[in-house]
């Protein structure tokens, strides 16, 4: 069997050009002695005509979005609509999809996965590891990692640095995952149902930990169900549904319409899944 | 990166061998305990119940020995798929860090564990020789019998060298071509744990996921089986040999000369299929770099 190259699969039409913003400019010495200028997009992610299909069964079907940099995006859908799909190929683990993305104005690579953090919805961690392990682990490979931020969270979280992950509830582990995630100062946090799996009591502590920890300027985007407990926390709302987007936009639009976020869903997915 | 990678590896290969090299280390201690027992005292005059013994624990250090290689494999291949394509991919594959550099660090760890379990086999049976020799030259010539063993693996070497037709080598040439054997194989070690990763990657990549275990088994040897061709059908055209004498090692494309230098006492190694096996494992690596970047998903 014949792969196509992926330049083949590429859409043909070039990004639009692409505008940045220059940080650090006024550097306030002479331009000479000054360090290389961080180029920032406007936007953390632009996609075009992305499709993934799991053997014939098409899941994202030729979307293509941007994303503003410096958002708390929430990725909102029902079961099995692409939000986890899209969540791993924007974080660089899926790679046999057709179309073009921008990861912070980089193709998906080692640049982009250096500013990404990324949550996923399961263990990741290998079971003999301890926490100080996965601590130290992050630290040896992230170098925006801050390995004290992480150990004062898991003493905030009750997690003993000598604890296997074997050992570990399933709870213990997402805050574990959440610590060493929320512990980097990336530019781009992927957070795949970071609540999914949590009691109330420690759903209200998670959402603390993830608002007030992210590096400021950073662009945060959330895949949750919990609509209602994460709505006020929102700058911008990206609807997948039936493999399309179906919504993506600004929360004060959404408000606008005068429909709270968590009915906007029903009415919207309602309307995706409605059987003709 | 590639160290802490490769150290990361190492310590998860490690765990899942640790268990039979312990048991080694016990079957160990009680052959050598065994080796204070006065047997004479039991009745035996050479071949009798401690020979026995020795023997059953003998073989049963050999069959540890060779349980450790499988499940040094069976280690590295669940650790592979687990670490780059299961749930720890999730963290694997979204390091900031280069796909070959990934496969470069469980390339080394693995091959480091599967070298050195044929080498504690190799070990394991050649000890299981010596020990088992040991008891009855012992009991028969007393004291003399590190010179008795010694002796007998000389005339070993001269009998085989007499029934070849060739000239007897020294004991410098013969540790000098055993040196040689032992990296072959090593490179071939090295070469199958590479084909391992290979396949295991490609039976990861759409449509090929759809094989299961099956599909492993099956493109590792089709990959060996490229691999072992390529080498073929070089040596078929080119045999570059090199010769090992006392002081100096040659290299020639000649038959007769390789003749010739057997006929001197001296010895001689075909290295074309070792060379090409290296090169098409450097193809293979690049393949499955190229694999782990476009083709494969975590799942």
């Amino acid at each position: 069997m014949a792969f196509k190259s992926r330049k083949q699969k590429y859409s043909p039409e070039p990004f639009e050009n692409e505008s940045v913003t220059v940080e650090n400019e006024d550097v306030g010495y002479p331009e000479e002695y000054a360090a290389p200028v961080q180029r920032k997009s406007d936007y953390a992610f632009k996609v075009r005509n992305l499709t993934k299909d799991y053997d014939g069964n098409v899941v994202l079907n030729n979307i293509s979005f941007d994303i503003p940099s410096g958002k708390i995006v929430g990725l909102l859908g029902p079961n099995g609509c692409g939000k986890t799909t899209l969540m791993k190929i924007l974080a660089g683990l899926i790679h046999d999809y057709t179309g073009m993305i921008k990861v912070d104005g980089k193709p998906i690579g080692i640049g982009s996965k250096a500013h990404v953090a990324y949550l996923p919805d399961c263990t990741f961690f290998p079971e003999r590891f301890r926490t100080i392990d996965c601590i130290n682990y992050y630290g040896d490979f992230f170098q925006d990692f801050d390995k004290v931020k992480a150990i004062e969270f898991a003493a905030r979280f009750g997690l003993d640095l000598n604890q296997k992950v074997k050992t570990m509830s399933k709870g213990m582990k997402e805050k574990l995952q959440l610590l060493v995630v929320m512990s980097r100062s990336a530019d781009i946090y992927l957070l795949d149902e970071p609540l999914g799996g949590v009691d109330p009591a420690a759903r209200s502590v998670i959402l603390d930990i993830i608002m007030n920890n992210y590096k400021e300027n950073a662009t945060v985007v959330l895949s949750t169900h919990l609509v209602n407990d994460l709505e006020h926390s929102f700058d911008h709302i990206l609807m997948l549904g039936h493999g399309s987007i179906l919504v993506n936009t600004g929360i004060e639009t959404l408000r606008s319409t005068g429909k709270s976020v968590e009915e906007i869903f029903k009415e919207v997915i309602g309307d995706a899944w409605e059987v003709d | 990166m590639l160290g802490k990678l490769t150290k990361n590896t190492f310590k998860a290969n490690m765990s899942s061998v640790s268990n039979v090299y312990l048991a080694m280390g016990i079957i160990g201690i009680i052959m050598l305990a065994l080796l204070v027992i006065d047997w004479t005292k039991w009745g035996d005059t050479g071949i009798g119940l401690g020979l026995v013994i020795k023997i059953i624990s003998s073989a049963a250090l050999c069959i540890t020995a060779g349980l450790g290689i499988i499940m040094t494999i069976a280690g590295i291949v669940s650790e592979y798929q687990r670490n780059m394509f299961g749930a720890e991919g999730h963290l694997t594959m979204s390091l900031p860090v280069r796909s070959s550099t990934l496969l470069l660090s469980k390339w080394i760890a693995g091959s480091f564990w599967v070298v050195l379990s044929y080498l504690v086999l190799c070990l394991c049976a050649f000890g299981s020789f010596i020990y088992i020799i040991r008891h009855s030259v012992n009991i028969v010539q007393g004291n003399d019998m590190y010179y008795s063993v010694y002796e007998l693996v000389i005339e070993m070497i001269e009998q085989l060298s007499y029934s070849a037709g060739i000239a007897t080598p020294s004991m410098a040439v013969l540790l000098s071509l055993a040196s040689i054997y032992a990296f072959d194989g090593a490179v071939r070690l090295i070469v199958f744990v590479l084909l391992i990763f290979f396949a295991i990657t490609l039976s990861n990549c759409r449509p090929f996921h759809k094989t299961g275990k099956f599909g492993k088994i099956l493109y590792f040897f089709l990959g060996f089986f490229a691999v072992s061709t390529f080498a073929g059908m070089i040596t078929k055209f080119i045999k570059i040999y090199i010769i090992i004498s006392e002081t100096a090692y040659t290299f020639t494309l000649s038959q007769a000369e390789v003749a010739a230098a057997w006929d001197l006492g001296f010895g001689a190694y075909s290295i074309t299929n070792l060379y090409c096996t290296a090169i098409a494992a450097v193809f293979v690596f690049l393949i499955t770099t190229v694999l782990i970047d476009r083709r494969v998903n975590v799942s």
